[in-house]
Order: C-alpha cells, then sequence, then structure tokens
C-alpha cells in the first residue's frame, strides 16, 4: 500500500514545527491558517480526488439502503448457482452473484457502513487515548514522559498488525474489539506525535513569554501549546483511518471480525471469495478494489493536509 | 529510535519466512518399500486403530482393513452378507443369534480364529468400564449397556452371553429381541481381535483433560486382526502403515503397502494428488469433481446414504411450536440448496431414512418450499419473537456439508425472509460443536448422520438421542421407536414407514440432502468399491504402473 509510515511522518512534523513559528504571522494575514491550508487543498488534484473518493465513500455508507438494489442478506438468486459456478456480472448484478445466491454489489454497499464505522470509531478512540498519553508526556515531562514513553516504545516494538490480532483474539471476534484491537495499535503513534510536537512548543519564544508573564502552567498548556501542536494529529487521524480500514479487512479476512458470518463486511467478502478465486475472481477483486479506493481515498487526502498545514511545505 | 512499521513488518515477515524454508527442509517424503505402494489422504489420522473406540470414518477406513467381522455387507450395497461367519440363524423367540465361523482362519500373529477368540472380542466390549463405556459407540448401538455401569449396578445391556458351541459354532444370547443384531455386529466396532495381542497389549483408555489416554497399547501399536492387511507402524501426526497380508482367508492385496497421510484441507488434497504425493483421497469438493475428472483422475462416487439436516432443539422458544417448526420446514428453499452447493447425485430428501433403507418408501407429509405457507404458520403460532440460533461447524467438511457456514448462511436468508431473526454461531466440530448439541447448548444446529449399519434403526434411534440433541420429544414417539427395534423381523419394514412419517409430521429437523461423496484416483486405479456405509476395502484396489 501506498500509505506513509506514521512514525517516519511523526519525525518530519518534528522537524518541521522549528520554522513554524517564524512563518505564524504570515499565515494570519493570509486569513488563518485553516483557510490557507484549505485553499491549498482544493488546488490540489490528488487532494480533490482523495476528497472525491472519501465523499463517495461516505454517501455509499449513509445512502446504503438507497444505493444497494436488494438486502445483502437477499438470497433469491440461489437457484443459479452451482458448484464452483457463480453467475457473473449482469444488467440486474452489477457484480455478480455470491456462493450463497447473493448480489454481490448490494453486499459491498452495505460492507461501505462496516469499514467506514470500523475505521472512525477506532481512530477517534484511540486518537483520543493516544492524545491524552501524549498530553501528559508532553506537558509534564520528567518522569511521567519516561513512563508513558517507555510504554509506548513497548507498544510500538510489536508489530501493529500482530499487535491488533492478538488483542482481537483475547477479546472474542467481534465488531467491538476489531475496533479496540485496532485503536490500540495507533495510541503509541498519537501519543509520540503529540508529545514531540508539544516538546518543541514548549521550547519556544512565546511559551517562554508566557511564563514570563506569568501565566499559569495549565493555561499555557490547554491555551497555547495544545493548540499549537494538534494540527499533525488531525492529518495523522486522516492517514490512519486508510491504515484502519486496511487493518479491519485483514483481521475480518482472519476471522476476527463479526461472529456471524453473514454480515456483509469487505475482508469476509475477501475470505469467503477465496475458494472461488479460480473460477470466479470476481468476488475477489471487487471488495479488493473498494478497500484500495477507499484507503487511497484517505491517504491523498490526509498526505495533501499535512503539507497544506506543515509551513515547511509552503510554496 | 524505533524503525518505522512498514520496516518492522517487512523484517517480521523475513523472519516467518525464515522458518518456514527451515520447516521445509526438515520434512521429508515418506519412502516405501518394495512393491506397489499406495498413499491415501484422509483428512485427519485415526483416533485409535481399537474398533470398540472409534465412531467416526477416519478411523473406521484403517480399522476396515485390519478387522475381520462376523457379517458385512455386500460390497457396495447395505445387503447383509457373511465374513468371518458363513451363515447364521436366530432363535424363534429372538434370544439366540448362532453363527457359524469360516474353518481355518488365523490372526496376524498367528493365533486361531475360532469361537472361543470371537466370545473373548464380545466379552471385553460387555466388560468395558468407565470411560471406555462413553466411547463405545456401536456396542451401545447394538447392545445398549454394559455389564456395570459407572456406579457398579447392573449396565441395562441387552447382551447375556456368548457361547461356545463348538470351534467353530457361537451363539451370542441376548434378553430381549433385537433384528438388527446381525447388521449391527458388522460394524467396525465389531472386528474380532486377537485376544494374544488384546492381553499382551491392554486396551484400557483413561480422559486426561479435554484428551483421551489409550493406556492400553492394543489400539495404537499393536492392533492383530485377520484382515488384508497387517499394521506396521503409526507415526502420530504424519502416518499410518499397513503391509499386506500374505495370508489372508480371501483373495491377497494387490497393494504391498498402504500409507495412510492426513491432509485436512480439501484444496490441499487435491493439490497433493495433482503433484503425485498421494495416490487417493477422500471427500473430494464437489466443484474439483468434473475438474479432476476430466484431468483423467479416476473418480468413485459413493451412493447417497447419509442425511443432512437442520435441527431443532424444541427446549429452546419458539421452537417448542410445532408450527413454528414447520414453518422453518417450509421457509427452506432445499432445491436451491442441492443445485448450489452439490452435485447431480445428490437427493432431496422425503423423510429421515435415505433412499434404499427399509421403511424410507412410505407416505410421508412433506414441506415443499413455500414462504407464503411459512409466513401463515408463523402468524397462527403464539410465538411473540421469532429470535433463533444456527450453530454451524467450523474446521470441518462432511459430505452432506462440503461448506457448512455457506449452507448456514443459505439457511439464515431463507428463515430472514419469512420473518426470523437469525444469528450464526461457527464452532470448530470437535469438541466444541458436537460437544454443543450433546449438551443441548445449541437451538438449532447443522449436522448430518452417517449411517452406521444396513437397518434403518439406526437413522430411527438417533431421535432417542437423549434431550440434549433434540430436546423433551413426545413420549409416544420415543415408545414406537423401541418397538420398532425390538419387534419381529416381517413387522418391521411396515413400523418404520409409520415411523418415518411420525418424525417428519413431529418437525423436528429439516433434512435438506441425501449426499454422495467422492474419492479421487490416481490415473489408472481400479478396483475400489465405494460403499454406502463407508465398508470399503483396499484390498481390491489395483494401480498401474
Amino acid at each position: 500500500m501506498t500509505t506513509v509510515s506514521p512514525a517516519a511522518m511523526a519525525s518530519a512534523q518534528t522537524d518541521g514545527n522549528g520554522s513554524q513559528m517564524s512563518e505564524r504571522p504570515r499565515t494570519r494575514i493570509g486569513g488563518g491558517l485553516w483557510r490557507q491550508a484549505l485553499y491549498r487543498v482544493l488546488r490540489s488534484k490528488s487532494a480533490i480526488l482523495g476528497l472525491a473518493l472519501i465523499t463517495a465513500f461516505i454517501a455509499v455508507a449513509v445512502f446504503a439502503p438507497w444505493i444497494a438494489p436488494f438486502r445483502p442478506g437477499d438470497n433469491s438468486w440461489l437457484d443459479q448457482v452451482r458448484p464452483g459456478q457463480y453467475p457473473g456480472p449482469s444488467a440486474e448484478h452489477w457484480l455478480g452473484i455470491d456462493p450463497q445466491g447473493r448480489d454481490v454489489f448490494s453486499r459491498l454497499v452495505y460492507g461501505t457502513r462496516q469499514s467506514l464505522l470500523i475505521g472512525v470509531v477506532s481512530v477517534l478512540l484511540g486518537g483520543s487515548v493516544g492524545v491524552t498519553l501524549g498530553i501528559l508526556a508532553g506537558a509534564f515531562g520528567g518522569w511521567v514522559d519516561a513512563i508513558v514513553m517507555r510504554i509506548v516504545d513497548i507498544m510500538l516494538a510489536v508489530p501493529s498488525l500482530l499487535m491488533a490480532i492478538a488483542v482481537a483474539a483475547v477479546l472474542g471476534p467481534s465488531l467491538t474489539s476489531v475496533m479496540v484491537a485496532i485503536a490500540v495499535t495507533s495510541v503509541p503513534i498519537f501519543a509520540r506525535l503529540l508529545r514531540g510536537q508539544m516538546l518543541g512548543q514548549r521550547a519556544s519564544d512565546y511559551v517562554l513569554a508566557a511564563r514570563a508573564a506569568g501565566l499559569r502552567r495549565s493555561t499555557i498548556i490547554f491555551s497555547h501549546v495544545l493548540p499549537n501542536s494538534v494540527t499533525p494529529v488531525l492529518v495523522q487521524g486522516t492517514l490512519y483511518l486508510s491504515i484502519a480500514i486496511i487493518d479491519a479487512a485483514g483481521l475480518a479476512f482472519l476471522g476476527l471480525s463479526s461472529p456471524d458470518p453473514s454480515t456483509p463486511e469487505w475482508g469476509r467478502m475477501l475470505t469467503d471469495a477465496q475458494d472461488a478465486l479460480a473460477t470466479a475472481p470476481l468476488l475477489a477483486m471487487a471488495p479488493g478494489a473498494a478497500i484500495v479506493l477507499a484507503a487511497l481515498g484517505f491517504t491523498l487526502l490526509g498526505e495533501q493536509m499535512r503539507e497544506a498545514l506543515d509551513p515547511k511545505y509552503h510554496r | 529510535m524505533t524503525s518505522s512499521p512498514i520496516h518492522r513488518k517487512l523484517l517480521a515477515a523475513g523472519v516467518a519466512l525464515g522458518l518456514a524454508g527451515l520447516a521445509a527442509c526438515g520434512a521429508d517424503e515418506s519412502a516405501g518399500g518394495d512393491g506397489q505402494t499406495f498413499v491415501f489422504a484422509s483428512s485427519r489420522l485415526p483416533t485409535t486403530l481399537d474398533g470398540a473406540y472409534i465412531y467416526d470414518n477416519e478411523s473406521q477406513r484403517v480399522i476396515y482393513q485390519i478387522f475381520d467381522r462376523l457379517t458385512n455387507v455386500e460390497p457396495g450395497t447395505s445387503e447383509l452378507t457373511g465374513e468371518l461367519a458363513t451363515d447364521w440363524d436366530v432363535s424363534d423367540d429372538g434370544l439366540r443369534h448362532t453363527f457359524n465361523l469360516r474353518e481355518g482362519v488365523k490372526f496376524h500373529d498367528g493365533t486361531d480364529l475360532d469361537a472361543e477368540a470371537v466370545c473373548f472380542n464380545f466379552d471385553r466390549l460387555y466388560e468395558l468400564e468407565g470411560q471406555a463405556q462413553t466411547l463405545a459407540e456401536y456396542w451401545k448401538i447394538a447392545f445398549k449397556g454394559f455389564k456395570e455401569d459407572a456406579e457398579g449396578n447392573s449396565g441395562d445391556s441387552r447382551y447375556e452371553s456368548c457361547e461356545v458351541v463348538d470351534p467353530t459354532t457361537l451363539t451370542i444370547h441376548i434378553n430381549e429381541p433385537y433384528a438388527p443384531l446381525p447388521a449391527a455386529v458388522a460394524n467396525i466396532g465389531f472386528g474380532i481381535a486377537s485376544p494374544a495381542a488384546l492381553q499382551e497389549s491392554g486396551w484400557a483408555v483413561e480422559a486426561s483433560g479435554d484428551s483421551l489416554d489409550f493406556v492400553g497399547k492394543f489400539g495404537t501399536e499393536n492392533p492383530v486382526g485377520s484382515g488384508p492387511f497387517k499394521f506396521e507402524s503409526w507415526d502420530p501426526g504424519k502416518n499410518v502403515t499397513l503391509v499386506k497380508n500374505e495370508e489372508y482367508w480371501g483373495d491377497p492385496a494387490t497393494i504391498d503397502t498402504l500409507i495412510y497421510v492426513p491432509i485436512d484441507d480439501g484444496q490441499a488434497r487435491r493439490q497433493a494428488l495433482e503433484r503425485g504425493e498421494i495416490d487417493g483421497y477422500d471427500n473430494v469438493a464437489p466443484q474439483d469433481v468434473e475438474a479432476l475428472t476430466s484431468a483423467g483422475y479416476a473418480m468413485e462416487e459413493r451412493p447417497p446414504s447419509n442425511t443432512g439436516y437442520l435441527a431443532m432443539n424444541r427446549d429452546f422458544e419458539p421452537l417448542d411450536d410445532v408450527e413454528v417448526r414447520r414453518a422453518v420446514s417450509h421457509a427452506i428453499n432445499r432445491d436451491a440448496l442441492l443445485q448450489a452447493n452439490f452435485l447431480e447425485g445428490a437427493v432431496k430428501p422425503t423423510g429421515l431414512l435415505p433412499p434404499g433403507f427399509t421403511g424410507s418408501d412410505g407416505d410421508v407429509p412433506q414441506y415443499e418450499y413455500d414462504q407464503e405457507k411459512a409466513r401463515e404458520l408463523l402468524s397462527g403460532a403464539d410465538a411473540e419473537d421469532l429470535k433463533v440460533e444456527i450453530t454451524y461447524a467450523t474446521e470441518v467438511t462432511r459430505p452432506y456439508m462440503p461448506d457448512p457456514q455457506g449452507i448456514a448462511e443459505t439457511f439464515k436468508s431463507d428463515l430472514e425472509a419469512v420473518g426470523f431473526e437469525v444469528t450464526l454461531v461457527g464452532r470448530p466440530w470437535s469438541p466444541d460443536f458436537l460437544g454443543g448439541i450433546r449438551n443441548g447448548e445449541s437451538m438449532m444446529y447443522i449436522v448430518g448422520l452417517l449411517p452406521d449399519m444396513s437397518d434403518p434403526a439406526n437413522f430411527m434411534t438417533l431421535m432417542n438421542a437423549g434431550p440434549g440433541r433434540w430436546g423433551t420429544m413426545p413420549d409416544e414417539l420415543l415408545d414406537q421407536i423401541t418397538a420398532a427395534e425390538t419387534a419381529p423381523p416381517e413387522e418391521r419394514e411396515e413400523l418404520y414407514r409409520a415411523l418415518n412419517a411420525a418424525v417428519m409430521e413431529d418437525a423436528p429437523m429439516v433434512p435438506y440432502v441425501h449426499a454422495p461423496t467422492h474419492l479421487a484416483f490416481r490415473e489408472g486405479t481400479s478396483g475400489f468399491v465405494p460403499s454406502p456405509l463407508f465398508a470399503e476395502s483396499m484390498a481390491t484396489v489395483e494401480m498401474s504402473d
């Protein structure tokens, strides 16, 4: 996949913050960082493509019952299936029929809901825990920082998919455990990123000035340091959505998702298509393409957001 | 600073590949000796080679080659014939079965197979204790209980004694008429073993945790019978090797060495055959049959003698209501299910009994696919919520369920179309799935019955298998089952016809298939006779080099 390594990005962000101070006045003049960023994002073709993919993805998820021509569990076409032979695409069934006599396109559409739900919830969950840990480490420093960062190091030492599998296996196969599993793997990334940002900000002149002015530590942290550190986390969140969607499919593929196999889910559709790969490759290609496109959408947008929001990339 | 996750993933993959490579280097091909060697892949190796303790086809197929039984079925049919017994006779009161033995038969260890040896075998089974009793399913089918139950009380057995009349004649005494007895002792559980080997190695078995500990080594190291193949070696997890019995009383085998190897995955079995690593395998996936046949492999079809069914445990609401059970029966589109999952030889059941079994040809209530009718039955039923749970087995394929999950999904779709709310639960075949249905944990479950003997009692006894499977069955039906079992032979046909109808009237299950099964062999293999009862000898198999 074309996703950018989160840790590498974290370090890129940390390196970049040195120049942020000097750029601040300019972004202010331009009508605010966010407005400027939006303007820059909309000028990028790949960002537009990413945004379009995500919008389509969200629309399909929200309006699934109207978009899908049939219910995902409707097996009215079972009588057209023979062992090892499944009807291919037709006017009525755009992506053909699966071995259980169900419309593949409808299942794909409903599967979007699962993927989006897992992606968003797990990133929100992982992000909030990660941000909390990051604030603790970044704000307090010292032994709190040391403990939090050792925990983060331990978590980073385990390959993320392996960790997700372990967590999902311990919690048992369910939608919730998939969300928790993916969230857990994202915690260290968010924590490390935010901590780095905050440490950088803490050393900056405006913080020094605030401290000299006698502001309380909590005020400095929450009113000044945090708002100036959080942008990369938002970017990371967008990028991590693509990883979450891929990991969710991976876990479903390994049978660690919803315990009911009839739930329309991209990863599960891939698993079930395995045996028919030689005769009906479309059964695997359709969910595969959906996973790639969704992940691509978030990656493109995330990348462009990062560039747009990071003063280092200003041209 | 740690490396990036992508680097770590790559590293992990590299390590994994390296380990896989090492493992591959460690594996080696099993070497055959001189003469013709035939390698057969089954989904797993036997549990033990002591027929007394097994109740599964993978054990049966190996044990069958080593032991002979008093009676057997004609190859490829369910017609009863003599094997070690040349003929037999039943007394008028139905309590004495006298068998005349073939003369001059010897066990692999050179000892004589005479009436005394046969009676030793029957008495051994009758006197089984503790854990052994729970395993001895075939004995229980034929003789109910044992000499003593776990508390040391009388075990409520049908068996009385085995009397040696002369060296080639014996009489089995029972205390209630049981017409299927000659058919029942054709089972693999009644393979006649060498008393010398039994006494030398012992046959004790103990439960150790979830698994079994075969303390007596007869079944694992020293299984001595009189069959066409002799036990050679057993490498646990890898293979069981048998060699030709040169002194066999019948026609000796043409194969010299017979090796069984376990390959649990159907695709992997096919690939192993295509690579020439094995010479044959069982349970060819329906979608592979045509491809392998046209590629020149020898394909054998076992006649459909099994029944696959969706069981309903009536101790769970709303299945306590017979109207709901009938609605389930009407909701399932069995024609489409059969077409989609099975080959042409598959038969849509009219009742529990497969075609060809005594009593299967009667007039039985039919539940044709009719969604309207199902909805109607459900609206009349006093079932408030129609939430049901279907348990299916994972990590297994059976002739009647080549794809348990797929079939479960089909049932779910069919039932939801008429208003049920269905949850699917997958559980590993053994022990979770099988244990669950025995203990009454499963509300609805997909399973089937492969027959053990050529008698309808085999199927009907299933309905009397305790409350775990079905919930509390009506007493009249259970009485009817017992009556049919103990009735004189001439009345049985009519009784089983009535019983087959009575069972379907009560709708405890939806029988959805009698499925044929397929075995694939290397090109040029001949002589294998597929049997509806898995009574399949490898002695007749010939290979062309």
